[in-house]
């Protein structure tokens, strides 16, 4: 259906604007990518020469960036001048989107994770706090009881995250919070092992550090099969059947 | 019509919520984007439209005092080769919960048809050459909705950036065969023909003398700021006077509106603050009321 690749390519040159800068070189490659009648491929010739087209391009990486701003702004801060790279090969790998804040921020936060595995992204105390935000999103968008295809042993009750910490998360917080620019960060920072308790009140989530003997087990809560009843009775966590 | 029938609202953003309870009756109606309020877990899911607990709560709150407008996105009247059969019946559901005094979604497409049936958004709501053949998909869909939801559906004008060319017809000429041939009403966006008339260089009084106002059941006010060579509509609080003075000769031209809804980003929230968003309100009330005593 003609219109329905027309609608495609003129999506595809606002959200890929190095594919307007090359069109507007090689206009052949328009009719190659698409399904297009003469009028139409006038059409985006005419459209890629318009300065308009630039604000298009504009607002739709600002619409794809807001629910990463919305959700992680603390990893965005960090990331700094990276931010904007990183976002340019993100959207290469995921050109398509359902724009929903709540896979945009999955889709991205995996894409950095992948990233800090291989080592291709060594941004100082980026881990943690990129952990840390992936957890609150995990609480404020699940509902009802965590998933796991496990049986046996145990899991974390649906309204807990542990998230850990190699820098005390309230220095850590502190300097997120403040002027500092992102290439100072983790300079100086005394470095241990900390672990943050995340419990879902309502619509607000409740932090607090813990001793790291409880955040360990917490956070590794997979690994054991007999816990404590006193550990159970704590509300934390649950017995798989 | 007198001045008990004039009534404005509120496009419903986070920022209002305390601004509702502290100011009752500020608003007539409030507008809502049902999108806003569900998790859309995509095509064929089982409960695909998850509502978000806490922002339900602020609907059933809003809904028990005010009458709710439902202003959609996600028909995406625009899409060639699709149509969001789900989507129409969560809204239906929506409906028969909250009675919408009307819905109403856009001139443009916010989603592509998918081989992989795959909820592809495009990010923003991407403009319709005014074509037969769009006119044509656009009146099936509004005649899909207007079977299954019992309440009036209007169209919106879109704001533009490029121009296309070589269009089979005006945007006006466009509306008024769209409104005539569907029956559904027309949602005047002063704002966007006022972002038009300056990235385009056309008359906007011109331009709204072309439409035809009869069908106007809603018109949308809003601000707007510099992006680039371009003015956006991205309501960036107050209204500019040159969308005041757009009203101000719309609505004696509006035979059968039924509201004026001011619209902002919450995140513009700090240059209205209460005083402002109230000031919006009273100022398109007595615009409405000076041209209905004149």
């Amino acid at each position: 259906m003609a219109l329905a690749s027309f609608q495609r390519a003129l999506f595809d040159l606002i959200a890929n604007p190095a594919l307007c800068l090359q069109a507007k070189e090689h206009p052949d490659i328009l009719s190659e990518k698409y399904e297009l009648s003469p009028k139409e491929f006038d059409r985006l010739y005419s459209v890629i020469h318009q300065k308009g087209m630039s604000t298009n391009c504009t607002l739709y990486r600002i619409n794809r960036v807001t629910p990463l701003y919305t959700l992680l702004p603390y990893t965005c801060k960090l990331l700094g001048d990276n931010l904007l790279p990183l976002l340019i090969a993100f959207w290469e790998k995921n050109g398509r989107t359902n724009l929903q804040f709540k896979d945009e921020v999955i889709l991205f936060a995996e894409f950095l994770q992948e990233g800090i595995l291989k080592g291709t992204m060594q941004i100082p105390l980026l881990e943690e706090v990129l952990g840390f935000e992936t957890k609150i999103n995990e609480l404020r968008y699940q509902k009802g009881e965590s998933v796991t295809n496990r049986s046996g042993g145990y899991t974390l009750n649906s309204d807990i995250r542990v998230a850990f910490f190699r820098h005390h998360p309230q220095t850590l917080f502190d300097m997120l919070t403040s002027d500092h620019l992102p290439d100072q960060f983790g300079t100086g920072m005394e470095e241990g092992e900390y672990y943050l308790l995340l419990k879902q009140n309502g619509d607000e989530i409740d932090m607090k550090v813990i001793s790291a003997e409880l955040g360990y087990i917490l956070d590794n809560i997979e690994k054991y099969n007999v816990l404590p009843r006193e550990f159970i009775e704590t509300g934390l966590v649950r017995e798989l059947s | 019509m007198d001045a008990s029938q004039v009534k404005t609202g509120l496009l419903y953003n986070p920022s209002l919520t305390d601004f509702l309870k502290d100011n009752p009756g500020a608003c007539d109606y409030i507008e809502i984007i049902p999108d806003m309020f569900w998790t859309d877990n995509g095509y064929g899911k089982k409960n695909r439209f998850e509502p978000v607990a806490s922002w339900e709560r602020t609907l059933d709150w809003m809904a028990a005092r005010y009458p709710l407008v439902a202003h959609n996105i996600g028909f995406s009247l625009g899409t060639a080769g699709h149509f969001d059969f789900e989507y129409l019946e969560n809204l239906q559901k929506w409906h028969e919960k909250y009675s919408f005094s009307w819905h109403s979604d856009h001139i443009s497409y916010v989603k592509l048809e998918d081989e992989h049936n795959f909820d592809h958004n495009t990010g923003m709501a991407i403009p319709l050459a005014f074509d037969l053949e769009v006119l044509d998909l656009i009146r099936q869909k509004i005649r899909l909705i207007q079977k299954a939801i019992d309440a009036p559906f209007l169209v919106e004008n879109n704001v533009y950036f490029v121009d296309i060319p070589d269009q089979d017809m005006t945007e006006p000429v466009f509306l008024n065969m769209l409104s005539e041939q569907s029956g559904c009403g027309l949602l005047l966006d002063v704002h966007n023909i006022y972002a038009n008339g300056l990235n385009h260089g056309f008359d906007c009084k011109e331009f709204i003398r072309e439409i035809d106002l009869s069908k106007t059941r809603e018109i949308h006010i809003a601000g707007g700021n510099a992006l680039g060579d371009m003015y956006t509509d991205s309501h960036a609080g107050p209204c500019p006077e040159g969308v005041w003075e757009l009203l101000d000769f719309a609505v004696p031209r509006c035979k059968n509106l039924k509201g004026i809804t001011f619209e902002f980003h919450d995140s513009y929230f700090h240059l209205l603050q209460y005083d402002g968003v109230l000031s919006e309100l009273s100022k398109a009330k007595n615009i409405w009321i000076k041209n209905l005593l004149n």
